[in-house]
């Protein structure tokens, strides 16, 4: 049964794009990708997500100069953004929440503490 | 102290129940005591020579493969010292066979609870890899039956622990070892899944030390000897077969023996569909609709043998079986002829890969209880859509199923590599382990690392070199050797 919440996933490996998309559908969730952080912003533009799990290292402009552009933006600075990476740096972590994303995820990430966080900042009961 | 070096003599030692080829090593030791261990691995420290375990040659996972140096062979190591009835623990060394120990709990109306397929394992072996089986469902791991252990480390130094002893606080690792060399290190900071696991080193705050050594698969210390905990022999243990007309009422029928608490169930086997195919072929009396089954094994008492069957067949209605098709053995003898056919699985697996001349890629995932069926699903779907031969059964009791995948061509080769690796990715997001019970050895290093990332592996690479300084132990097993330079 779906919660009518869109969640954007932005990564660059597609393996695990498929499967936390399958994951997060399973879960109730309207899933949208992209494989870079441009690719993110047009979905942005589009599809409106309720809320986005970002990864760090990606080609291009890389998962912390995406968010600290969407939280620049007046229409998009209020989707709370989860960072999903394999970084497990404190440096890496400090960065990330002084953009101002709700939680850091280290990978391997287990979907379960994912979804109660996503459910926890969307509201849902 | 024996020395083989004679290449035709020491092949068997070279080998082991993985695919994996091209073992080789200079010679084969064979000790047969704790001092003659420690001055050969002291002196091979001492030469930098690599040292590889050898027990009954039974992992699948090439852990025992020597890539050169030597190979320490524990064969000598085969007494039973003690089975205390009062005490409900035994005593033995790690060369002792499982089915050795199970005789001798026998004949004392004991039993060994641990129940690993291959009856000819290593006691040493099955403590190193943390060994389970189908009766794990009721009794645990090894682990859980280990009390004591004497090992030797790289360095020559031999130490005896005893569960309680020595707990850490937090993940600070510091002891003194009894030649006076202080033991300091952090253990690596990652979370094992909440699921049966045999998967790299077991770490926890304030963990028993002893259980750093169960699951170490020959790479921090060489074990010599053990006290097991055993249990009185059951007075009768009965089996069931159930079939059903589709898979999902097979897993639902899983699910609901795992709910019946009050019931002594020892263990939860399942059986897909495509295993059923495999099995039809010698045992034609496997209904023919039938497209999933479930066996499983119950402890009781004599003179509830018809209650029992009662219980159970209720059960199996409700989830669509029938009496009809419902095959039930009242004692282990009767359920001699369930063992054979069982066991025929994995025989026909591997005559169909010898057949097909390629190897075969099998998993050993198991994830929390609410998502295996999520897992399951996705083990079908992937399959159905690569159109790969593949047979799924094992223990889903804890919801840990082997998915085989039997590739018929060099390309399906490789995308059975992929598929194997696509499952260990699912499995891990879904909060499970890379490997219930078979252990990473050297042919899952990748896996391991979906499991608990470089920094959960160069972890383990710390704790290792702590013990044995000179890089030597149990080579490529568990994380590659490079990672040690």
């Amino acid at each position: 049964m779906t919660n009518n919440r869109r969640v954007l996933i932005v990564d660059d490996e597609e393996g695990f794009l498929l499967l936390i998309r399958e994951a997060l559908e399973i879960r109730g969730f309207e899933v949208v990708t992209a494989s870079s952080a441009v690719e993110a912003g047009m979905e942005m533009a589009s599809k409106k997500p309720d809320a986005i799990l970002m990864d760090i290292r990606m080609p291009g402009i890389n998962g912390i100069q995406a968010c600290e552009a969407i939280k620049k933006n007046p229409a998009t600075k209020d989707i709370p953004i989860m960072i999903v990476s394999a970084l497990s740096g404190e440096a890496d972590i400090k960065r990330a929440y002084r953009t101002g994303v709700v939680d850091y995820f280290v990978k391997p990430i287990n979907i379960e503490k994912v979804v109660i966080k996503l459910r926890d900042v969307l509201g849902i009961v | 102290m024996i020395t083989k070096s004679d290449p035709a003599t020491i092949k068997s030692y070279l080998e082991d129940s993985s695919n994996l080829c091209g073992g080789h090593a200079d010679k084969v030791i064979i000790p047969e005591n704790a001092a003659e261990l420690s001055s050969i691995l002291a002196e091979c420290t001492a030469k930098k020579t690599p040292v590889t375990i050898s027990g009954g040659g039974t992992t699948t996972t090439g852990s025992r493969i020597p890539f050169g140096g030597i190979v320490i062979s524990t064969e000598k190591f085969n007494r039973i010292i003690n089975v205390d009835k009062r005490a409900l623990s035994c005593v033995v060394e790690a060369g002792v066979t499982v089915d050795d120990l199970q005789s001798a709990c026998g004949k004392e109306g004991l039993f060994y609870t641990t129940h690993p397929t291959e009856r000819n394992a290593f006691l040493g072996g099955t403590i190193a890899t943390n060994a389970s089986g189908s009766r794990s469902y009721r009794y645990g791991s090894t682990r859980r039956a280990v009390k004591r252990l004497k090992m030797v480390f790289a360095t020559g130094e031999i130490l005896e622990l005893r569960r309680g002893e020595r707990t850490l606080t937090g993940r600070e690792l510091s002891f003194v070892l009894p030649g006076g060399r202080r033991i300091k290190a952090d253990l690596p900071g990652y979370n094992m899944p909440d699921v049966k696991n045999a998967a790299g080193y077991f770490v926890k705050d304030d963990m028993d030390l002893i259980d750093l050594f169960i699951g170490q698969e020959g790479t921090l210390s060489v074990i010599t000897e053990a006290e097991l905990g055993v249990e009185p022999k059951p007075s009768e243990i009965r089996s069931c077969f159930a079939f059903f007309m589709d898979e999902e009422s097979s897993w639902a029928f899983a699910g609901d023996l795992k709910k019946k608490k009050d019931w002594k169930v020892l263990s939860v086997e399942y059986f897909s569909e495509n295993a059923l195919r495999l099995l039809r072929a010698d045992n034609p009396n496997v209904p023919a609709a039938a497209r999933g089954a479930i066996f499983f094994e119950e402890e009781g008492e004599r003179g509830q043998r018809y209650s029992a069957a009662d219980r159970w067949l209720e059960l199996i209605e409700t989830r669509g079986g029938s009496v009809d098709d419902t095959w039930v053995a009242m004692n282990e003898k009767e359920a001699e002829r369930f063992t054979s056919f069982r066991y025929a699985i994995p025989e026909a697996v591997n005559e169909i890969v010898k057949q097909s001349g390629f190897r075969k890629f099998s998993t050993d995932i198991a994830v929390p209880g609410d998502n295996f069926p999520e897992m399951m699903r996705f083990y079908k779907n992937t399959f159905r859509e690569d159109g790969m031969r593949n047979v799924l059964f094992g223990h889903i009791g804890e919801n840990h199923v082997h998915a085989n995948a039997l590739p018929a061509s060099k390309p399906e080769l490789e995308r059975a590599e992929s598929i194997c690796l696509k499952f260990v990715k699912k499995g891990v997001l879904l909060g499970g382990t890379v490997s219930a019970e078979h252990g990473i050895g050297k042919i899952k290093h990748a896996y391991l690392k979906t499991m608990y990332g470089d920094n959960g592996i160069s972890g383990m690479v710390r704790v290792k070199k702590v013990f044995d300084p000179g890089c030597i132990l149990g080579l490529d097993n568990i994380f590659p050797k490079e990672l040690l330079h």
